[in-house]
């Protein structure tokens, strides 16, 4: 096209530039001839035009070349360009294509319209449609989500868009044969210059993952109820013997029952520890949390585990420096937490030896230390100490009980009350535990009480 | 302040039902009438007349709080306090359970030696 411009361009100069110089040397030529009445002259003149119409040629000729050679290179430069666009097209394809679920473009215009200009061909798998399908409306997507879940989808990409953040949901697709399918998606948004929003993201199939989570809270929810049954029915019953109900024991069958009692505490323990982590995990433990004063659920707790430590020979010592300290927690879970470490204290104390607890208020914090003068913490288990099942040393499960579960569920439970929990230990030292809550001001809680 | 006498036991577990009579029957000096379920429990009332209802929460086909629901409705259990016995509850549950027009929660497994006295401190309560 430019090609064809140019060419046809130099050739009106070649007969525009030849029929000016004709005339202007044909005119020079004429002026001479009158003044000098010879032939000669026009020789010379006709010779002159000749050398300039040669110039002039070889100099246009020399502009096409040239003219050429740039846009031939311009060309060559774009090819180049489209060919990486072509194989970066045909990689996002392949790629794509290998791609449990769809990778795609989401774009939702100021005016409301909403599309995926990009669309992997997952789709055929997630929604049974066609990239094209979508290409122009989503509409065809949104008609296919569960009616249930159609107005969270909505509200969520709402929020998306007028936040900018992360676009993340778990929701069900309801095909027109009536099966139901789990999916999840996720998506970062960016604002364009137009005004609209545009995403990138994926989703995919969690129909699997949805049945064996289902299945999972089942067993749970099963095996919990189907172990606490027997285990009332053998703690009643060994409870009835204990007791003397049936008249008195020899020595020895009193030592077993004994014996028998404080395993059945330890599976207690251990299946409400197992429940507590699961519910955690999965989210579902529900918090009471109210403003309060800590002092008395730290004396509560001490109150309830004194004849824990009793066994082991071990006393509390309570040293409060900051009575009035106001918290944001949920008493029974913070006295689940202090129990694990008032257990744990007792357990690693020597006998006769005393815990200290001290109740502090540092900064902004409230602040409340368990120190004992056990063994310590040993280097290689403190990166451990709050994993699940961790236990310093495995043989301590026959020694000391416990199911290496305390401090993990302790360290969920201080998170989602926002506090910390950590310790410092020398070996040798004893340790100490800590754990730190936000301080509410009492005007908050004056407020709150009002 | 009457005293307490007739308890009815609404549990499905043969063992627990065991238990539970003995520690109340043996230990805190009850009449107790056990029903293996809750369609039992609808027929046995009106006989038994129990002073104070102990529920099990969990129970194939009629659960406790469905249980104590119908007796609601067929009977004036105005004067009978009813106590539903469960597994470790969070604190929301207990409150759920009460709304239900339960007196009190008995925490599973319990113990014997002290499950009469929790009972009669419920009665006590209940009848101030």
């Amino acid at each position: 096209m430019i090609i064809q411009r140019v060419s046809s361009t130099s050739n009106f100069i070649t007969w525009f530039g030849s029929l000016l110089l004709l005339a202007l040397f044909g005119w020079l030529g004429w002026l001479d001839y009158q003044r000098l009445q010879e032939t000669d002259v026009l020789q010379k003149w006709a010779l002159a035009f000749l050398v300039s119409e040669l110039l002039l040629l070889l100099l246009l000729s020399d502009m096409q070349r040239v003219t050429r050679r740039l846009m031939r290179e311009i060309l060559q430069q774009q090819n180049t360009v489209y060919s990486e666009e072509r194989k970066a097209s045909a990689l996002l394809t392949k790629i794509a294509s290998q791609l449990p679920g769809m990778v795609f473009q989401f774009k939702l215009a100021p005016d409301g319209t909403a599309s995926f200009p990009y669309c992997s061909d997952g789709i055929r798998d997630i929604y049974h449609l066609t990239p094209e399908q979508v290409k122009h409306s989503a509409q065809p997507v949104f008609s296919l989500i569960h009616p249930d879940d159609l107005q969270r989808v909505e509200d969520s990409i709402s929020l998306s868009a007028q936040q900018l953040s992360l676009w993340k949901l778990d929701y069900r697709v309801r095909y027109s044969d009536g099966e139901v399918i789990w999916v999840t998606g996720r998506s970062v948004p960016e604002l364009q210059s137009d005004g609209s929003v545009l995403w990138h993201g994926f989703i995919s199939d969690i129909t699997e993952r949805k049945k064996i989570e289902r299945l999972k809270d089942e067993f749970v929810s099963t095996v919990s109820h189907e172990l606490r049954t027997p285990l009332t029915a053998i703690s009643g019953a060994i409870g009835l013997l204990h007791g003397e109900v049936f008249g008195a024991l020899p020595q020895q069958a009193t030592q077993m029952t004994q014996l028998a009692q404080a395993n059945v505490l330890k599976l207690q323990i251990l299946i409400n520890d197992l429940l507590d982590m699961d519910k955690l995990i999965a989210g579902k433990m529900q918090f009471d949390i109210q403003p309060q004063p800590l002092l008395p659920v730290i004396e509560k707790s001490l109150a309830d585990n004194q004849s824990y430590a009793r066994q082991y020979r071990v006393s509390y010592q309570l040293q409060v420096d900051d009575a009035d300290l106001w918290v944001n927690i949920d008493s029974m879970r913070l006295q689940q937490v202090m129990a694990n470490l008032l257990s744990n204290a007792a357990k690693f104390s020597p006998p006769d030896a005393a815990v200290t607890i001290k109740v502090q208020q540092q900064g902004q914090q409230a602040v409340v230390r368990v120190i004992d003068r056990g063994p310590g913490v040993s280097e290689a288990f403190k990166p451990y100490i709050f994993d699940q099942f961790s236990q310093a040393d495995s043989s301590d499960i026959k020694s000391k009980g416990g199911t290496g579960l305390g401090l993990a569920i302790s360290k969920q439970l201080m998170t989602r009350m926002q506090g910390e929990i950590g310790f410092h230990s020398e070996p040798g030292e004893g340790a100490e535990f800590y754990l730190l809550l936000p301080l509410i001001s009492t005007a908050d809680t004056t407020e709150l009480t009002l | 302040m009457t005293e307490l006498q007739r308890i009815m036991h609404v549990e499905d577990d043969p063992s627990i039902q065991q238990v539970a009579k003995i520690a109340l029957e043996a230990v805190g000096g009850f009449t107790v009438h056990t029903c293996s379920s809750g369609q039992q429990a609808l027929t046995d009332y009106q006989t038994f007349a129990p002073q104070l209802i102990l529920l099990d929460v969990m129970m194939p086909g009629m659960d406790g709080p469905t249980t104590l629901q119908q007796l609601q409705q067929q009977y004036d259990l105005s004067q009978v306090p009813a106590v539903f016995m469960t597994a470790k509850v969070q604190s929301n549950e207990v409150a759920s359970y009460k709304a239900l027009g339960a007196a009190d929660v008995v925490v599973k497994p319990f113990d014997p030696m002290t499950l009469s006295d929790q009972i009669r401190q419920i009665w006590s309560d209940f009848q101030q």
